[in-house]
């Protein structure tokens, strides 16, 4: 029994049909056509730029020597269950994630090594300004709220993060628009012209990070990024004296899923750069090969404030290396209601103002 | 009129100026992609192909708005 295809339309999406009287495939939604053998080679491209290979070399991570963690003592935090990693000189009394005390579990065991860190650059008071400056420049926070702030908490924190490197061999179609405007006495016309840009190729990722701690927002510590990994060294306990960390409760396998979208999504904005001359660009297919796939275990240096306000907890970071700063901020309605009031009154009046004045001129 | 005018502009304004503020709280996201963990020149174009499928015309009588398609 042969097989029957169902042919999709450039221009809607739709089933297209065949039309007898014009020989031509016809749309029943838009009522566009287009000719049998561009329609075939149309869905050909597409159904070629279709399914996924993206698997990755179990890697990343080491084995701890003997000794190298007998200086390194576990804290649990019994509001959050976030377990902080500190030296036996540091120690740690709060937790950075909920600000509740913390209690010394025991010595560190377990778990992988991991295979770089990158250490920080920029020390607590560089944090500090980076968080005066932050909320400072924000007019529309209770203020309340900056009363509040416990600025002198903030801590360093070494956060755990799987970092994903491959070439992405990729096959995409992209529906591609063009249109064209005019009018003549009684009507106004577009013209739209549909094509499609097929693409494929290679692009390399490098090093691209997944948080590894079910305790970190992973969209603060995305939001911190980018990270300069050529700044990484191999690891080494002594990074971790003065400061906090944090040890892997994703697991690499519980990253794959981010690392993936993350690249299949980068190499189609990539490719899509590449369609130019048109008015619309929409991916419509794509297909993703990873090559030479390899994963890392590290650290990356952040440092974390967090504040509770009115029973809400507020987390803020910065990229210990290169200062990036981020964190939401509540919004005081009252505050904004009265700025909203002031500013619309103002310029109502002088609108009015000048509109007498013009008025006057005229008459 | 001149006031209803004036009015409109003025919450215009206000509404832009305080929207722009109240957006600015907000600076936590996920990443879209990972361009910046793109290593430098290595993106290799091996097919490069734009097809033209069709084209369609869409008139509106000017005084009207009910629109026709050809």
């Amino acid at each position: 029994m042969s097989e029957v295809n169902e042919y999709k339309c450039p221009c809607c999406g739709a089933r297209l049909e065949f039309n007898s009287a014009a020989q031509n495939m016809k749309c029943p939604y838009c009522d566009s056509e287009f000719p049998v053998s561009t329609v075939e080679n149309y869905n050909v491209e597409l159904n070629n730029a279709s399914g996924d290979d993206m698997s990755w070399e179990s890697s990343g991570g080491t084995e701890w020597a003997d000794g190298e963690t007998a200086n390194m003592k576990v804290y649990t935090c019994k509001s959050c269950s976030g377990t902080i990693i500190a030296d036996e000189t540091s120690g740690a009394t709060s937790c950075p994630y909920c600000g509740n005390p913390v209690v010394m579990a025991g010595v560190f065991s377990g778990d992988l090594r991991p295979d770089r860190i990158i250490p920080f650059k920029l020390d607590k008071n560089a944090a500090k300004a980076a968080l005066t400056k932050h909320i400072e420049s924000k007019k529309l926070i209770p203020k309340v709220f900056k009363d509040q702030n416990h600025i002198d908490e903030i801590k360093g924190l070494y956060v755990p993060v799987w970092l994903f490197s491959a070439e992405a061999d990729t096959n995409m179609c992209f529906r591609a628009e063009k249109k064209k405007r005019w009018s003549d006495a009684n009507y106004n016309y577009i013209e739209t012209s549909y094509f499609q840009a097929v693409r494929a190729g290679k692009i390399s990722f490098a090093q691209v990070p997944v948080d590894g701690s079910s305790k970190m927002p992973d969209d603060l510590m995305e939001s911190i990024e980018p990270f300069e990994f050529t700044q990484a060294v191999d690891f080494n306990t002594a990074y971790l004296s003065g400061y906090l960390a944090d040890k892997y409760d994703v697991t690499r396998e519980q990253s794959v899923g981010r690392a993936n979208e993350r690249i299949k999504t980068g190499a189609e904005m990539a490719f899509r750069d590449t369609v130019t001359g048109y008015d619309t660009v929409k991916c419509e297919s794509s297909s993703v090969k990873l090559n030479n796939a390899k994963s890392l275990y590290a650290l990356y240096p952040v440092w974390i404030l967090t504040t509770t306000w009115e029973d809400k907890k507020f987390i803020f970071a910065m990229n210990g290396q290169t200062g990036k700063f981020v964190g939401n901020l509540p919004l005081d309605k009252g505050a904004a209601i009265r700025l909203f009031a002031l500013i619309a009154a103002a310029v109502t009046a002088v609108c009015f103002v000048i509109s007498l004045i013009l008025s006057g001129m005229g008459g | 009129m001149g006031f209803l005018i004036s009015l409109v502009i003025g919450l215009i304004v206000a509404g832009v100026v305080v929207g722009s503020m109240v957006s600015k709280l907000k600076t936590v996201h996920m990443q879209k992609g990972a361009a910046a963990y793109t290593v430098h020149n290595s993106m290799n174009l091996t097919v490069n192909r734009d097809v033209f499928l069709g084209k369609k015309v869409e008139k509106t009588p000017r005084n009207t708005q009910t629109q026709q398609k050809r």
